[in-house]
């Protein structure tokens, strides 16, 4: 029997409204990676500082009142701003944000662009804007886990273990702040990675590139700064502004003794960042070059 | 109420200007979109799907303009693309059942239909495969599955039967037909003559960015000039029956096997055949009709032109 007897079916269902085409894109993106037991173990890892802040409320909050350990407790730093804006930029944390960012992000529009699927599915309806806020928004919520998901564990944990409000009351600024910098920061990671993935076909070439602009344009910094000790230079680098982000939103003191970064300085680098990468992929989906 | 009309589409790709003008309609059935390589077909293509943006011009689906139905137009249809368009790693179900969802099926209504429309091309037996172990015919088949999967009126296929062989190539063909007996319009863009020859009714040829001709099959092959084999007996070996055909202004070229094919313009019929025939000093034996093939109507649309049909 032919293939084509074996009947036709026609759809008579419901359709789910357009505005929420996006959510099986995000839920494709999101998924294949939390099956990967290597991109888990990251995630994990990544958490493991953070797991000194939990220690830290402990020992201040069950231990602070104990005679036998009040000297030792007191000599700890305590959960603030300024601590959790050292957890959210400490080196460690910030080379595995870039390792997720270039896992996750390169492949966001370049391996569909490689696959040739990118004509599939918009050629469904779907717009560019859902498109790319599904791509970007799978990326965000890896981000996030370096951000402001963590700083939230930790003020819960603050507040659990007092039971009382007091201490989030008089450090607001902790969740706020960190918002913020996750808005801004990661976020302005997020455009950067999309622009980048959609100039490419291939997630490896998009890598490299992250790979070239980012760490070399911190080594380069780097050598500049060590020859000529202007922190100005420091403007080119992803890492050092985001450092410098985090202090700015929380309040937190200058993060390196020499810096003489100014907060416009900070929020013009982002702002450049975001604007050009939304160019970009204004540029790329408006006029359907990222389709050829 | 035609199913699709297309009012002076104009694309442009920087300076060049990849369409031009292009203007027809499609009332139903299996439509023939024919073209040298170049010609525009894949780029008509994805302007339908909003893929690439118009210069200017409109079209209507359904008679809705497609400018009033934004995205949602496409939830009315399928497309097909010409390269590969299947993402590695993803099962046949799992990928149509995704498409199915942007289609704005819910979940698992999805998946159901992502099921029903695998067995209908045939896949329902490696459904759970996934994508990258498929041969050609069968990705080909599973690009088709999710093109129907959300139920679409109008079918875009870019070269759907491209690298399958002539058994995958007749089962595409067969589908294509059964989802035309459907109610489904087809618009199958190919530069294989004979899959519109078997599927269309209707061809619309396509050169440099302009529609060349837009008419039914049947309509123009009755139009254009007619093909007849002919055994002439007379003295000598047909000399003289060539020359009258010259005279009459018709082509008679002999062949091995003793017969001439003629190519008598419109207008002329079987009886002026029969008229030289006598004048020449000899009669007509055997007389055969010639079908015009598709092929020829479409070099000699192009020759009209003075085009050069080389990428074909």
């Amino acid at each position: 029997m032919p293939v084509y007897e074996q009947g036709y079916e026609v759809y008579e269902g419901r359709r789910n409204p357009l505005g929420s085409r996006w959510k099986p894109l995000f839920r494709e993106e999101i998924l294949p990676y939390f099956k990967k037991r290597r991109f888990v173990f990251l995630l994990v890892l990544a958490l493991l500082p953070w797991l000194y802040g939990v220690a830290l409320t402990f020992l201040h909050t069950q231990l602070g009142d104990a005679d036998w350990a009040k000297d030792l407790v007191t000599k700890l730093p305590v959960v603030d701003e300024k601590l959790v804006s050292k957890l959210l930029t400490n080196s460690y944390d910030l080379f595995l944000l870039f390792i997720v960012a270039i896992w996750v992000g390169s492949g966001l529009v370049a391996r569909d662009r490689k696959d040739m699927t990118l004509d599939v599915f918009l050629g469904r309806a779907v717009t560019s804007v859902q498109y790319l806020w599904a791509k970007g928004a799978a990326l965000g919520v890896f981000l996030l886990l370096f951000s402001f998901l963590p700083t939230l564990i930790l003020v819960i944990f603050q507040v659990g273990l007092t039971g009382q409000a007091g201490w989030l009351v008089e450090h607001l600024r902790v969740l706020w702040g960190t918002l913020l910098y996750t808005a801004i920061g990661p976020g302005t990671l997020v455009l950067f990675m999309l622009a980048l993935s959609s100039m490419a076909r291939s997630p490896r070439v998009v890598g490299l590139a992250f790979i070239a602009l980012v760490f070399f344009g911190d080594m380069a910094c780097g050598v500049v700064y060590a020859i000529t000790k202007v922190s100005a230079v420091w403007f080119f680098s992803l890492s050092r502004e985001l450092t410098a982000l985090a202090s700015l939103c929380l309040g937190a003191p200058p993060p390196y003794a020499s810096a003489d970064l100014h907060p416009a300085l900070v929020a013009l680098f982002f702002a450049g960042l975001a604007t050009a990468s939304a160019a970009v992929l204004w540029a790329r989906f408006s006029r359907r070059g990222v389709l050829r | 109420m035609s199913v699709l009309s297309v009012h002076d589409i104009w694309v442009k790709y920087g300076s060049t200007d990849a369409l031009r003008g292009v203007t027809f309609e499609v009332q139903g059935g299996a439509v023939g979109l024919l073209g040298p390589n170049g010609a525009g077909k894949s780029t008509l293509i994805k302007a339908l799907l909003g893929l690439v943006p118009l210069a200017s011009g409109a079209f209507d689906l359904m008679g809705q303009d497609s400018r009033a139905l934004g995205p949602a137009l496409r939830d009315r249809v399928g497309y097909v693309p010409e390269r590969e368009g299947l993402r590695p790693g993803t099962s046949g179900v799992a990928w149509v059942a995704l498409l199915g969802e942007l289609s704005g099926l819910p979940r698992r209504a999805a998946v159901e239909r992502a099921h029903e429309v695998l067995q209908y091309v045939g896949l329902e037996e490696s459904r759970y495969r996934n994508v990258e172990t498929f041969s050609t015919g069968m990705r080909q088949r599973l690009k088709l599955a999710g093109a129907l999967v959300h139920d679409p009126a109008l079918l875009l296929l870019d070269e759907p039967t491209s690298g399958m062989d002539p058994v995958g190539r007749e089962e595409m063909l067969g589908l294509c037909r059964d989802i035309v007996k459907q109610g489904k319009t087809v618009l199958l863009s190919t530069h294989i003559l004979k899959d519109v020859e078997a599927l269309c009714a209707q061809v619309v040829i396509l050169h440099r960015g302009q529609v060349q001709a837009g008419v039914s099959v049947e309509d123009w092959t009755r139009s254009e000039a007619q093909h007849f084999l002919v055994q002439w007996e007379g003295e000598g070996r047909g000399e003289a029956f060539a020359a009258a055909c010259g005279r009459a202004g018709w082509s008679a070229e002999p062949r091995k096997d003793g017969l001439f094919k003629l190519v008598l313009p419109a207008g002329e019929g079987p009886r002026s055949v029969f008229r030289v025939a006598r004048e020449a000093g000899g009669a007509v034996n055997r007389f055969v009709r010639e079908e015009t093939s598709l092929e020829e109507l479409f070099l000699s649309a192009l020759q009209k032109n003075g085009e050069s049909h080389a990428g074909l």
